[in-house]
C-alpha cells in the first residue's frame, strides 16, 4: 500500500460503536478535530433506541419504570459503576445532547424524563430503553395504555414469528392477533432479507402492495407491529403513510443480525458526523499503538487505496469488549488489544446458568478509570493525561443485564470528550476552532 | 401393556438387544427414560477400535475388538469413517511398551505396520516433530447415533416398540420371577404396567439403580470421561498416545471436526455430569504433545459422560475392566431377569449378541444372532445427523429458495420439517434439544445462539409451538449447550460467548 500519508487530529476514537459515534459527535461539536477508526461496526446490532438503565443484576430487580431510581439503588451496590463518575444532570445533558445530535440527523426519538419505554422485541419480550426511536414509540404506548395490536409477520422472514411476540406479550396481559403477509416481489429475493426489503420500500414501487397487504389484515385492532424492514432513509415517510392508510399508529419490532434499525442508526449518524467534519475510517484494523516524542499517540491505517500515520493528541478508546475486539485472552488472562493497559481479572468467567439473572463476572472486567475516564493502572494510577476510555470496555458494569449498554457508551464518551476539550482549550497556544452548533 | 421381553435403557447396548431379538422373532419393548444415547453411548470419541488400544493388557478384550471392528465395516458402513489409525510415541515416553506393541498386537490378531516419520508427516502433517515411533491400525470412527438410531429403527421395522421418556418406577414380583415393571410416560405423566417374560437390563451406568429394583445387586463404579471438540478437523486417522492407555492420548477425526480425550475422573452422582475447566486444560495440554496445533486450536464445546464400569475387587479407575458383564439374577430371586452392562461401544454388538443369546435360552427359542450377518440398514430418522451432509444436500440440486434457519450448517426449513414430522410421527413433542440430536443444529459457530431463535420462531409459524414454549426450548437447549461451551471458553469462544450473551440476554432479554 503506497504513501504513509500523516494525518494530524487533536482526538482519534477508536471505535465506531455507539460509544464511538457519541464520542465523535460530541468531539465535532465542541470543534474538536476528531478521526474516528473503526471495524465492521458493533451498530449492526442494534436496536436504534438509546437505553439508560432497565434492571439491576445485584438485586435481579427487572424491568425499572424509573431509570433514575434503578441508578440510584444500583450505585448503593456498585460504587465503582461506570455511571458513578458524573452527576445525574450530565448524564441527562448527554442524552439530550446526543439525541439532539441524533434528530439532526433524521433519527427521531421519544423520551419521557423519569420513565423508561419498553421496546416489543421478537422474543415476545418488553426490553425498557430511554430514549424510543420514533419508529417503536407507538409500540411502547400501546403496551403502556394496553391497547389492542395486530402483530403483522411476513411469511419467509426467519428470526421474526408474530405467534411468539404474541404469546409473549400475553403474558403482560397485553391483547394482540398475529398474521402474516407475503412481501410483494418476495420471487425476486433468493432469500428474504430484512436490508433486501428496506430497499425494496425505499426505492421501489412494493409500498402500495406492501400496505394494501397489512391494511386486509386488521380487524379491530388499534395498533400495527411490523418487523423492521420499513426503509432505511425514508423510514419516517414511509411509516407515517403506513399510518394514514390504516389510520392507525404503527410501529417497528427490530430483527437481527443484521438489523435495519441498526443500519439505519448507523447509516444517518455517520453521515451527519462526516458534515460536522469527522474523518471516518471503517472496515479498519489498528495493530498497536504508539507515543512519539511529542506524546501524541501514533499509529497506522489503511483503507483500500492509500495508507495513512495518524497522529492524535488526544485518544478515546471505544474499541468494545470480545466481540468488538477491544478485549482479548490468552489462555485465560483477559488484557486490552491496543495499549495493553490492565484489565480487571475474575476467576469464574462464566455461570454454569447462561441465563443466570446476576450475569457473569467476566462482563464486568474491564478498564478501571478515574472520574474523567482515563485509564488507570492496577496501582490506581493514570497511564495518560490524554487517554480516556468509554463504553462496554469498562469495568464494572453489566451492559446486558442491566439494560444500559448506550447509556454507559455516551455518559463516559459525553465525560471523556467534556475533560479533553477543557483541557484542549485551556492550553496555551490552542485556538478554538469555529464552534459548529 | 404384554411384550415377550423388556429391554431398559436405550444406548447403544439396549438399542443392539432390540434389534438382535426382533432379527431372530422376538418380540420386545425397549423404554428409555430419556432419548436414545442419553448415557455414555452418546458422550464418547465415537471410535471404533482396532483394540490395539487394549492388547497390552487385555489380549481377549482386544481380540473382540478387532473382531467387531472388521465386522462393522462391512455391515455398517455408513455408519463409519474407515479412517485407519496411528499409534505414536513421543520423546520421553517408556520404549519398551513401543517396542514390545507390534507383537502384542498381531498376538491378538490386529495387523499393525510401522511408519516411517516422513510417511507419517506426509499423511499426518500436524504431528509433532517429537515424534519417535509410529504404527499403523485399523481404527476407524464410528457416528454412535446414527447407529443406535439405526438399530432401533431396524427393530422396529421388524416387530420392536420404541418407548422414549419412559422411566422405569419399579418391578412387580410374582415368586421368583418378575411380572411386570411398572412405568411412567413422562410426557403425559400416565403411569402404566409392561409385562413381559424376561427382563433385560441395559441401562449402563444406572444399571445398578435398576437391579435394585428387582433387589439384585450391580457394584458399579463411575468413572467420568471428558472430550472435547475443535471446530475443525485435525487430522485424517485416529491419532493415539503409544503408552499405556492414560489421560487424553486420544485424538479422533469426527466429520469435519476432532474429538479430544479423555480424562478418568471419580463421579458419585449421576444426576450432575458436567466437563470442568480444569479437565479442559489438563486435555489441552496432554494431546498437544502429539499434535502441537492443538494449543491454539478453537475448541467449540466439551462434553462428559460416565463409563459404567463394574466393581470387581480393589481396582480403581482405568484399571477396572472395560470388560462388558452379563449377569443372571436368578440367585438373588429374578429367574427371568438379566443385566449387560460395561463394554466398549465398538463390541456393543457382540453385547447385545450374547445377551440376546442368553435371553432366547430362557424362553427356549432356538434361534441364532444373525446381526453378525445382517447388514444394517439405513433409516431415515437419522439422515440429518452426519457432518457435512446438510451441505451436500443443498449442493446437490435439491435445495429450492427455501430459508437456512441455520446459517452455520446449512440447515433448511425443509429438513427441519422432515426432523420434525419423523419426532411427531413418535407422539413425542419435537424439542430443540430432539432436533438437534437428529441435525447439526447449534453445533456450528454460532452454538445454536441465532438458530434456535429461528427455528423456535418457525415452529411458532407451523403451529407446532405455542404459549411459552418457544422461549423456554431456547433456553434449555443454550443451556444444554452451554454446559459443554463453558468449560472450553478460551480466546476465539470468548467472541462467541460475548455475542451470545449480548444478543439473547442484552437485546432479546431472556434472562431469568
Amino acid at each position: 500500500m503506497g504513501n504513509n500519508e500523516e494525518k494530524k487530529c487533536q482526538l482519534a476514537v477508536i471505535g465506531s460503536g455507539m460509544a464511538g459515534v457519541a464520542a465523535s459527535s460530541f468531539a465535532s461539536c465542541r470543534g474538536v478535530e476528531t478521526i474516528m477508526v473503526g471495524g465492521a461496526s458493533e451498530l449492526s446490532f442494534a436496536t436504534g433506541c438509546l437505553d439508560l438503565f432497565g434492571a439491576s443484576p445485584f438485586t435481579g430487580k427487572k424491568d425499572y419504570i424509573n431509570p433514575w431510581k434503578g441508578i440510584d439503588s444500583l450505585l448503593n451496590i456498585n460504587s465503582a459503576h461506570p455511571y458513578s463518575n458524573l452527576p445525574i444532570d450530565s448524564i441527562m445533558s448527554a442524552f439530550s445532547e446526543f439525541s439532539g445530535f441524533l434528530s439532526s440527523s433524521g433519527l427521531g426519538f421519544h423520551s419521557r424524563f423519569n420513565k423508561n419505554s419498553f421496546i416489543i422485541t421478537p422474543a415476545g419480550t418488553l426490553k425498557p430503553t430511554f430514549a424510543i426511536s420514533s419508529s417503536m414509540a407507538a409500540g411502547s404506548d400501546a403496551v403502556t395504555g394496553k391497547k389492542r395490536i395486530l402483530i403483522a409477520g411476513i411469511k419467509g422472514l426467519k428470526g421474526f414469528c408474530p405467534d411468539l411476540i404474541s404469546s409473549g406479550l400475553k403474558k403482560y396481559n397485553i391483547d394482540s392477533r398475529a398474521g402474516i403477509i407475503e412481501f410483494p416481489g418476495k420471487e425476486n429475493h433468493s432469500e428474504l432479507n430484512c436490508e433486501r426489503m428496506a430497499w425494496d420500500l425505499d426505492t421501489g414501487n412494493v409500498f402500495e402492495l406492501f400496505a394494501h397487504s397489512i391494511e386486509s389484515l386488521v380487524t379491530n385492532e388499534e395498533v400495527v407491529g411490523i418487523p423492521a424492514v420499513l426503509g432505511i432513509y425514508n423510514s419516517e415517510k414511509l411509516r407515517k403513510s403506513l399510518e394514514k392508510r390504516l389510520n392507525m399508529p404503527v410501529f417497528e419490532i427490530p430483527v437481527f443480525s443484521p438489523s435495519v434499525t441498526g443500519l439505519r442508526f448507523k447509516e444517518r449518524a455517520f453521515e451527519k458526523l462526516r458534515e460536522k467534519g469527522v474523518s471516518i475510517f471503517q472496515n479498519t484494523k489498528i495493530k498497536n499503538i504508539e507515543r512519539d516524542e511529542d506524546k501524541n499517540f501514533v499509529f497506522n491505517i489503511e483503507n483500500s487505496f492509500k495508507s495513512y500515520k495518524v497522529k492524535a493528541e488526544n485518544l478515546i478508546l471505544a474499541s468494545g469488549r470480545f466481540f468488538g475486539g477491544g478485549l482479548v485472552s490468552s489462555g485465560r488472562k483477559i488484557s486490552e488489544s491496543l495499549m495493553d493497559i490492565d484489565i480487571t481479572q475474575s476467576e469464574n468467567w462464566y455461570e454454569k446458568d447462561f441465563f443466570s439473572s446476576h450475569g457473569h463476572e467476566i462482563t464486568r472486567c474491564g478498564i478501571k478509570t478515574d472520574r474523567f475516564f482515563r485509564p488507570v493502572d492496577d496501582a490506581g494510577n493514570i497511564y495518560d493525561q490524554n487517554l480516556y476510555a468509554a463504553g462496554s470496555i469498562l469495568a464494572n458494569q453489566d451492559w446486558k443485564r442491566e439494560k444500559s449498554g448506550s447509556g454507559i457508551a455516551l455518559t463516559s464518551a459525553y465525560a471523556a470528550v467534556s475533560a479533553l476539550s477543557r483541557s484542549l482549550w485551556s492550553s496555551p497556544g490552542k485556538i478554538k476552532k469555529e464552534e459548529v452548533a | 401393556m404384554k411384550t415377550e421381553v423388556l429391554i431398559i435403557g436405550g444406548g447403544a447396548t439396549g438399542t443392539g438387544i432390540a434389534r438382535d431379538l426382533a432379527l431372530r422373532g422376538i418380540e420386545s419393548v425397549l423404554i428409555e427414560k430419556k432419548d436414545i444415547n442419553n448415557g455414555a453411548s452418546g458422550a464418547n470419541h465415537g471410535l471404533l477400535h482396532s483394540g490395539a488400544r487394549y492388547a497390552g493388557k487385555d489380549q481377549q478384550a482386544a481380540g473382540e475388538c478387532i473382531r467387531e471392528n472388521l465386522l462393522l465395516k462391512e455391515l455398517a458402513p455408513h455408519c463409519i469413517e474407515n479412517t485407519s489409525g496411528f499409534f505414536v510415541s513421543v520423546k520421553g515416553d517408556e520404549k519398551k511398551y513401543a517396542s514390545d506393541f507390534p507383537d502384542i498386537c498381531r498376538n491378538a490378531g490386529i495387523p499393525v505396520r510401522e511408519i516411517q516419520k516422513e510417511e507419517a508427516f506426509e499423511e499426518e502433517p500436524s504431528l509433532s516433530g517429537d515424534i519417535t515411533k509410529i504404527f499403523e491400525v485399523p481404527d476407524a470412527t464410528i457416528d454412535p447415533f446414527r447407529l443406535s438410531l439405526d438399530n432401533i429403527s431396524d427393530a422396529c421395522r421388524n416387530g420392536g416398540t420404541l418407548l422414549r421418556f419412559t422411566t422405569l418406577i419399579g418391578f412387580e414380583k410374582d415368586g421368583e420371577k418378575i411380572r411386570a415393571a411398572l412405568v411412567k410416560d413422562d410426557i403425559s405423566g400416565k403411569e402404566f404396567e409392561i409385562e413381559a417374560r424376561i427382563f433385560v437390563n441395559a441401562a449402563g451406568a444406572w444399571a445398578g439403580e435398576v437391579a435394585a429394583m428387582a433387589g439384585a445387586q450391580i457394584p458399579m463404579i463411575f468413572s467420568k470421561g471428558t472430550l472435547l471438540v475443535t471446530s475443525s478437523r485435525i487430522s485424517q486417522r485416529v491419532i493415539n498416545r503409544l503408552r499405556p492407555p492414560g489421560d487424553s492420548d486420544i485424538v479422533v477425526p469426527g466429520g469435519t471436526v476432532s474429538i479430544l480425550g479423555t480424562t478418568s475422573v471419580k463421579a458419585d452422582d449421576l444426576s450432575d455430569i458436567s466437563p470442568g475447566v480444569d479437565e479442559a486444560d489438563i486435555i489441552i495440554n496432554e494431546s498437544m504433545k502429539m499434535v502441537p496445533e492443538i494449543k491454539g486450536a478453537r475448541m467449540i464445546r466439551a462434553y462428559s459422560g460416565v463409563r459404567p464400569l463394574v466393581y470387581s475387587g480393589t481396582a480403581e479407575g482405568r484399571s477396572i475392566s472395560r470388560n462388558y458383564t452379563l449377569k443372571d439374577h436368578s440367585d438373588e430371586g429374578s429367574s427371568n431377569f438379566i443385566t449387560i452392562t460395561g463394554g466398549k461401544l465398538t463390541t456393543f454388538r457382540l453385547m447385545a449378541e450374547k445377551a440376546s443369546d442368553f435371553v432366547s435360552e430362557k424362553l427356549g427359542v432356538d434361534k441364532k444372532s444373525l446381526t453378525g450377518i445382517t447388514p444394517l440398514p439405513e433409516s431415515r430418522s437419522s439422515e440429518w445427523t452426519q457432518p457435512g451432509k446438510s451441505s451436500r444436500y443443498l449442493l446437490s440440486g435439491s435445495f429450492s429458495g427455501e430459508a437456512l434457519l441455520c446459517e452455520c450448517e446449512m440447515v433448511s426449513t425443509s429438513m427441519i420439517d422432515n426432523i420434525v414430522e419423523n419426532i411427531t410421527i413418535e407422539k413425542r413433542f419435537p424439542s430443540l434439544k430432539e432436533i438437534g440430536l437428529r441435525s447439526r443444529i447449534g453445533k456450528g459457530s454460532c452454538q445454536g445462539a441465532f438458530c434456535s431463535f429461528r427455528i423456535a420462531s418457525y415452529l411458532y409459524d407451523k403451529g407446532i409451538y405455542s404459549k411459552e414454549q418457544g422461549r423456554e426450548e431456547v433456553k434449555k437447549f443454550i443451556n444444554e449447550r452451554w454446559k459443554g461451551l463453558r468449560p472450553v471458553i478460551r480466546e476465539k469462544e470468548l467472541v462467541q460467548a460475548d455475542l451470545q450473551d449480548s444478543f439473547l440476554c442484552g437485546l432479546l432479554g431472556l434472562e431469568n
